[in-house]
C-alpha cells in the first residue's frame, strides 16, 4: 500500500465521521421539530431532502454504467467513487421507507394548524391528510380536475406506486451491486476482457432499463406532486439532474482525498481536473438547456393545466428562487468554468464543484417545495425544518458514502486505462525547460 | 526516433489507421485523388446525379410559374412534404457537425478521417433544407422580408414566432457551417498549391489557402480557433433542431406541444444523420480505395452512436405514449390512440416504430456492426425510418384540427415527390463536386494523428512523467 | 552590431521530425534568437513554447465578439417589439417601434427573445474566430519571400522549418548560419528578401 492509499483512506474515514455528526445532529433536530411544526411540514421536508441524497447516489450509477459503455480516462477516475456511491443503493432505499407513510393520512399524526389562505392555493390540488394528494380519497377538488384524476387513476395509485418504487429500488441495487461485485473480481484476479464484457452487459442494458426507471420514478415521487401538471421533458430533468450532481461530487471527491498527499498541479492531474471542470461546464450548459426549454415551451403554449407550475414559481417569494436558479446554476457557473484555469486548478474547480451542489439542492428545492405551498414562500420554521432535515439525510448519506469510499482505494488499478494518457488537449501548456541538448 | 515510449495507445486505437502510411504517403494518397485524372465513375455518377438536379430545378420552376397550390398542401394539412423534407435534410446535415465538433470536443481521434466528409455533407444537407421554406414562400424573391432590417415599410419581424427564430438559427448555422469548414481546409489548399504541377491549379489553391504558411505561431491561432469553434458548433447544432422543434411544440396542438421535444428531435437528427454517413462512407470508401482511412473500426464506432441515439428516439417515443395517458386529457389521449397509433396514418407509425425502434436494435449485437452489407442496410432502414417519423408527426393531427368541419386528409402531388428526389440531384451533384475539388480527408489531421507527429519537451522523456 | 543584410529575409533550416524541430526551436531560444518562427504541415507540440512564443488572446476576442451578439440581438428585439417605457418615445426612432400584441403575450416577452440572442452570439463568436485569427496572422497574403525557397513546397507536405530572420538583433549571416548548421539540419538555405 502506497502512502498515498493510506492517506486517502484516512482522508475519507474523517470526512465519514465528520459527515456522521452533522448528519445525525440535522436528523435530531429534524425530528425535535416535527413536534413544534407538525408531521406535515416534517414530512414535506424529508421529501424535498430526500431527492438529493437519493440522486447522488442514483446519479453515481448512472455515470458508472455510462463510463463502462463509452470507455475514457475519466471513467478510469470516477470509477471507484461511483461505485461507491452505488453501494449505498440498500441504505437510500431504507431512507426511502418513512415516505411510504406519505400515502397514508400522515398529516395527523401531529396535527398543527396550517395556514392555508394563500390567495395562489389553487395553483396545485392541496391535500390537508397526505403528501401525494392523489392518493387522498377526501380530496375536495372541482370537477375539472376530478376528471383528469380518474383518468389517470389506473397510474396513480398506492398499491402501484409502492410496486414501482420497491421494483425501481430492486433494480438498481441489483445492478449497482453487481457491477460492485465484478469490480471486487477485477480486483483478485485482473483485468481481463470477459470481465469487462460481463461489465458491459450489465451497463449497455443497465442503461436503458435506468432511462425506463426514471421515467416512473420521477413522475412518482416528483411530478405527481402536481397531479394535474404534465411534461414530458420532466423525467429527462430529473434524470440528468441526479448525473449533474453525481459528477460534481466526483470532481470533490478527487480534490479532496489527493489534495496535500498528491501534487495536482502536475500535468498528469491538471489534465484530469480540466476534464472533470469540462465534464460540468457541459453538464451545466445542458441542465439550463433541458430546463428553459420546458419554460420556454409552457410560457408560449399558456395552457391552463400546465402554465400553473411556472406560476406556483413566479409568485409570493418563489420568484427570487427562480432567478436566484437562473444566476447560479447557470450563469456563474458557466462563466468561470470558461476559464482554462478554472478548469486546471484544484482550489478553484473544488469551490466550483460545491457551489454546483448547492445549487442543485436549491433547483430540488425549488422543484418540490412550491407544490406544497404554491405562490406563497413562508419563510419560518418550517424553512428550519427543510434545512435540518436536508442537513441530516445529506450527511448521513454523505457518511456512508465516504465510508464505502474507503474501502477500495482510489483508482481501479487493474483497469487497463491506468495506462493510457488523460487527453491531451491542444491548448495545454508543454513545460520546456530552458537547457539547449 | 519515433517512439514507443512516447505513444501509449488505448488497445484498440491502432485499427483507426491501417497500413503503413507516413507522413509523405499520407499526403498524396488523400491529395491525388484530387489532382489525379478524372475517373470514369466520378463521370458517371457527377452526370446520373445532375440529371436528377433537372428534375428539382424543373419542380421549381413550374412552382414558381404555377404556384403553392402545386403542392398537395391545403386546409387543413398546410404543412406537407416541405416540412418533413426540411426536417429530414436538416436533421441529416446534424451528424456532420456532431462528428467534426463534438467528437472533436470529446478527443475522438477516430472522428479525422470522417469530418471533412462529414462537414461538407452538412453544408448541403443545409442547402437542400433551405430550398424547402424558401419555396413555401411562394414569393421566395421576398425572403429578406424575415430578415430585420429597416425596411421603408417600417416593419420588423414577429421576434416571439419560431418561424422568425429557425431564419436565425438556420442561417447562422449555414454560416457557422461554412467557416468552420472552410477553416478546417485552409492548411490542406496549402497543400494542394504546393503539390499542383499545373499553373493554374495551383493559382486556385493558392488564392483559396490565402497564403497559408504553416508557421508555428499561426498553427496555435489556428488551433484554439479551430477548437473554440467547435466548442460553439456544438450549442449551435442542439439549438438549431431546438428550434426546429419548436416549430412545433411552441403552439398548443396536442401531439406537437410537448416539452420533450428539443432533446428529442436532436437525438433524432442525430440519429439520422449518422445514418447517412454510414450510407455515403461504405460505397466511397471502397470507390476510392480508402478503407485504410475509413476502417471497420469508423463504422462500428458509428454504429454504436447510431444505437444510443435510435435508444434515445425510442425512448422518445415511449415517454410521448406514456404522456398522452398520464396526462388525463381527453386530447392528447385520443390523439395518440385515434389517430398516431390507430389512425388512418396508423399503420406508418408502426412502420417507424420497426425502422426506428426495433431493426436498430441489432446494432446491439457485434456482427451485425461490423458485417459491412448489413450495415449499410441497416442504415437505410434507419434513414427511411427517420422520414416516417417526420412524417407521422406532421400528419396525425394536422388533418384534424379543433373544428370538426375542417377534417381532411393530405396526400402528396407528384410535384411534390419530384421535388424531393431533385434535392437528392443537388446534394449528391455537390458531394461529387466536393470530392473532385477537395482532398476529402483532412490531410493534416491526419499526419497530427500518427504517432511520429508526437514530440515531447526537450530535456524531458515521457516515460518518466508518472 | 553587424547590419543585416539588405537582400536576405532570413536562414532557413530544414529537418524531417517534428522532434528535431522542437529541439533546433528550443536551442535556438536558448540561444537569444526572438525573431524566428517554426514551419510544418501539421500542429506541432510545445512548437510555440519552445521558439517562446506568447499565447494567444484569440478566446478573450472571441467572448468579446460573442457578447456583442448577444447584447446586439436583445437591443434589437427589445427595441423593436419590446414595449419600452413612452417617455422613452423621444429618444427611439420612430421605424425602430414596432410593438406588436401577440396573443395577449407581453411586448417585452424576454423567454421568446432567447432563441435569438443565443444564435447571434455563436455567430459573432464564429465570425471573431475565423476572421480574428486570419487577420492576426497576417492573411491573406499570396505571397511570401519564403516561398522562394525550393525546399519550402514541402512545409505542408511531410517536412519541418526553422527560420530565423534577418530583423532579430542577434542576427549576424555567419554566425547564425554557423549556429543553425549545427543544429544538423537536411538542408539550409538563405532566404532572400
Amino acid at each position: 500500500m502506497s502512502n498515498l492509499t493510506v492517506r486517502v483512506k484516512e482522508r475519507a474515514l474523517k470526512a465519514s465521521g465528520l459527515a456522521f455528526t452533522v448528519g445525525l445532529v440535522g436528523l435530531l433536530v429534524s425530528i425535535s421539530l416535527l413536534f413544534v411544526t407538525g408531521s406535515q411540514a416534517f414530512f414535506q421536508s424529508y421529501l424535498t431532502a430526500y431527492i438529493l441524497p437519493s440522486g447522488l447516489a442514483i446519479g453515481c450509477l448512472a455515470l458508472l454504467m455510462i463510463q463502462h459503455v463509452s470507455g475514457g480516462y475519466w471513467g478510469y477516475v470516477v470509477r471507484r467513487p461511483c461505485e461507491a456511491g452505488a453501494r449505498t443503493l440498500p441504505f437510500v432505499a431504507i431512507m426511502f421507507l418513512p415516505l411510504f407513510l406519505g400515502l397514508t393520512d400522515v398529516y395527523k399524526f401531529f396535527p398543527k394548524e396550517h395556514e392555508h389562505n394563500s390567495p395562489e392555493a389553487h395553483l396545485n390540488v392541496h391535500s390537508d391528510n397526505r403528501l401525494w394528494a392523489w392518493s387522498d380519497p377526501d380530496l375536495e377538488i372541482e370537477d375539472h380536475e376530478k376528471i383528469v384524476l380518474d383518468a389517470k387513476k389506473g397510474y396513480l395509485s398506492d398499491n402501484f406506486f409502492i410496486i414501482r418504487t420497491v421494483g425501481a429500488f430492486a433494480l438498481w441495487i441489483g445492478m449497482g451491486l453487481g457491477l460492485s461485485a465484478l469490480a471486487r473480481v477485477e480486483d483478485s484476479k485482473g483485468w481481463s476482457p470477459s470481465l469487462k464484457q460481463s461489465m458491459q452487459y450489465i451497463s449497455g442494458p443497465g442503461i436503458v432499463v435506468h432511462a425506463l426507471v426514471i421515467l416512473l420514478i420521477s413522475t412518482d415521487w416528483s411530478m405527481s406532486l402536481q397531479p394535474i401538471w404534465y411534461s414530458t421533458m420532466y423525467p429527462v430533468i430529473f434524470g440528468f439532474g441526479q448525473i449533474l450532481s453525481a459528477m460534481a461530487l466526483n470532481s470533490i471527491v478527487f480534490i479532496y482525498l489527493r489534495d496535500g498527499g498528491e501534487d495536482l498541479n502536475d500535468s498528469r492531474n491538471r489534465k484530469i481536473l480540466r476534464d472533470l471542470g469540462s465534464f460540468l461546464l457541459g453538464f451545466t450548459v445542458f441542465w439550463t438547456y433541458i430546463t428553459f426549454s420546458q419554460f420556454l415551451l409552457i410560457w408560449s403554449a399558456n395552457l391552463k393545466e400546465e402554465v400553473p407550475y411556472y406560476l406556483a414559481r413566479s409568485r409570493g417569494g418563489w420568484e427570487y428562487l427562480t432567478w436566484a436558479l437562473g444566476l447560479g446554476h447557470f450563469l456563474i457557473p458557466f462563466l468561470v468554468l470558461l476559464f482554462r484555469e478554472a478548469k486546471r486548478r484544484a482550489d478553484v474547480l473544488w469551490k466550483v464543484a460545491v457551489f454546483i451542489l448547492v445549487m442543485r439542492f436549491a433547483d430540488i428545492y425549488w422543484q418540490i417545495r412550491p407544490a406544497f405551498d404554491p405562490g406563497h414562500w413562508d419563510i419560518g420554521l418550517e424553512t428550519v425544518q427543510d434545512l435540518a432535515s436536508f442537513t441530516g439525510l445529506m450527511g448521513i448519506w454523505i457518511g456512508l458514502f465516504f465510508r464505502e469510499v474507503s474501502k477500495y482505494g482510489l483508482y481501479p488499478e487493474n483497469d487497463p486505462r491506468k495506462d493510457t494518457e488523460p487527453v491531451h488537449t491542444v491548448a495545454d501548456d508543454v513545460i520546456i525547460p530552458n537547457t539547449a541538448h | 526516433m519515433a517512439t514507443k515510449e512516447v505513444v501509449k495507445k488505448e488497445p484498440d486505437e491502432e485499427s483507426l489507421f491501417t497500413g503503413t502510411y507516413s507522413f509523405t504517403t499520407v499526403t498524396s494518397k488523400i491529395n491525388d485523388i484530387v489532382l489525379g485524372p478524372t475517373s470514369k465513375g466520378w463521370v458517371f455518377g457527377f452526370l446520373a446525379s445532375f440529371m436528377v438536379l433537372q428534375a428539382l430545378l424543373m419542380a421549381l420552376t413550374w412552382l414558381l410559374y404555377e404556384g403553392i397550390g402545386t403542392w398537395g398542401v391545403n386546409v387543413p394539412v398546410g404543412w406537407g412534404f416541405d416540412i418533413i423534407n426540411f426536417v429530414w435534410w436538416i436533421g441529416i446535415g446534424h451528424a456532420g457537425t456532431l462528428i467534426s465538433a463534438i467528437l472533436l470536443l470529446f478527443h475522438q481521434k477516430w472522428r479525422t478521417s470522417i469530418n471533412r466528409f462529414a462537414e461538407a455533407m452538412t453544408l448541403f444537407a443545409v442547402a437542400c433544407a433551405g430550398i424547402y421554406p424558401l419555396a413555401h414562400m411562394g414569393r421566395p424573391w421576398f425572403f429578406y422580408w424575415l430578415l430585420p432590417y429597416p425596411s421603408t415599410m417600417q416593419l420588423w419581424p414577429q421576434f416571439r414566432s419560431p418561424l422568425i427564430w429557425d431564419v436565425f438559427a438556420v442561417s447562422t448555422y449555414l454560416t457557422v457551417s461554412l467557416l468552420f469548414w472552410y477553416t478546417g481546409l485552409i492548411p490542406d489548399l496549402s497543400s494542394m498549391r504546393d503539390r499542383a504541377k499545373n499553373r493554374w491549379v495551383r493559382m486556385i489553391y493558392g488564392v483559396l489557402s490565402l497564403g497559408w504558411r504553416g508557421a508555428a505561431t499561426h498553427w496555435h491561432r489556428y488551433e484554439t480557433i479551430y477548437l473554440l469553434l467547435a466548442g460553439l458548433s456544438t450549442p449551435l447544432v442542439l439549438s438549431v433542431h431546438t428550434i426546429v422543434s419548436f416549430d412545433f411544440a411552441v403552439g398548443n396542438v396536442p401531439g406537437w406541444h410537448a416539452t420533450i421535444f428539443p432533446p428529442y428531435f436532436v437525438a433524432g437528427a442525430v440519429f439520422s444523420g449518422f445514418a447517412m454517413v454510414v450510407t455515403l462512407a461504405v460505397p466511397v470508401r471502397v470507390i476510392y480505395g480508402l478503407k485504410d482511412f475509413i476502417t471497420d473500426k469508423h463504422l462500428d464506432n458509428m454504429a454504436r452512436v447510431m444505437l444510443a441515439t435510435g435508444l434515445m428516439v425510442f425512448y422518445g417515443y415511449g415517454v410521448e405514449a406514456f404522456m398522452a395517458y398520464y396526462s388525463g386529457s381527453p386530447d392528447e389521449q385520443g390523439l395518440f390512440l385515434k389517430n398516431r397509433a390507430f389512425g388512418p396514418y396508423g399503420v406508418f407509425y408502426w412502420l417507424l416504430i420497426l425502422c426506428n425502434g426495433i431493426i436498430p436494435q441489432l446494432l446491439w449485437f457485434k456482427f451485425f456492426r461490423t458485417n459491412i452489407p448489413s450495415l449499410f442496410a441497416i442504415s437505410i432502414v434507419i434513414n427511411i425510418g427517420m422520414w416516417l417519423e417526420r412524417f407521422v408527426i406532421l400528419m396525425s393531427l394536422q388533418r384534424i384540427p379543433w373544428q370538426s368541419s375542417t377534417w381532411g386528409q393530405y396526400s402528396p402531388t407528384i410535384w411534390d415527390i419530384t421535388t424531393y428526389v431533385g434535392t437528392f440531384g443537388l446534394f449528391f451533384t455537390l458531394l461529387f463536386l466536393f470530392m473532385r475539388l477537395v482532398p476529402m480527408i483532412s490531410a493534416f489531421e491526419m499526419k497530427h494523428m500518427m504517432p511520429e507527429s508526437h514530440t515531447h519537451a526537450p530535456g524531458t522523456h515521457a516515460g518518466d512523467k508518472h | 552590431m553587424h547590419a543585416p543584410e539588405p537582400t536576405l529575409f532570413g536562414l532557413l533550416a530544414e529537418f524531417d521530425t517534428p522532434q528535431a524541430l522542437v529541439d533546433a526551436a528550443n536551442a535556438a531560444r536558448v540561444k537569444g534568437f526572438k525573431v524566428m518562427d517554426g514551419y510544418s504541415p501539421f500542429p506541432v507540440e510545445g512548437l510555440r513554447e519552445a521558439l517562446g512564443k506568447p499565447r494567444t488572446l484569440m478566446p478573450v476576442l472571441i467572448f468579446c465578439g460573442g457578447l456583442t451578439g448577444c447584447f446586439t440581438a436583445f437591443v434589437l428585439q427589445t427595441f423593436t417589439s419590446g414595449g419600452h417605457p413612452t417617455e422613452w418615445d423621444a429618444y427611439v426612432p420612430q421605424w425602430f417601434n414596432y410593438r406588436l400584441n401577440i396573443a395577449g403575450r407581453p411586448f417585452f416577452s424576454w423567454p421568446a427573445f432567447v432563441p435569438a440572442m443565443f444564435e447571434l452570439t455563436i455567430l459573432f463568436s464564429a465570425f471573431t474566430a475565423l476572421f480574428g485569427m486570419l487577420l492576426l496572422n497576417g492573411y491573406p497574403r499570396l505571397h511570401h519571400p519564403l516561398f522562394e525557397v525550393k525546399e519550402f513546397l514541402r512545409a505542408s507536405s511531410d517536412r519541418f522549418f526553422l527560420c530565423i530572420e534577418a530583423t532579430d538583433p542577434l542576427f549576424d549571416i555567419d554566425e547564425t548560419y554557423a549556429f543553425m548548421k549545427h543544429l544538423n539540419p537536411i538542408s539550409l538555405s538563405e532566404v532572400p528578401q
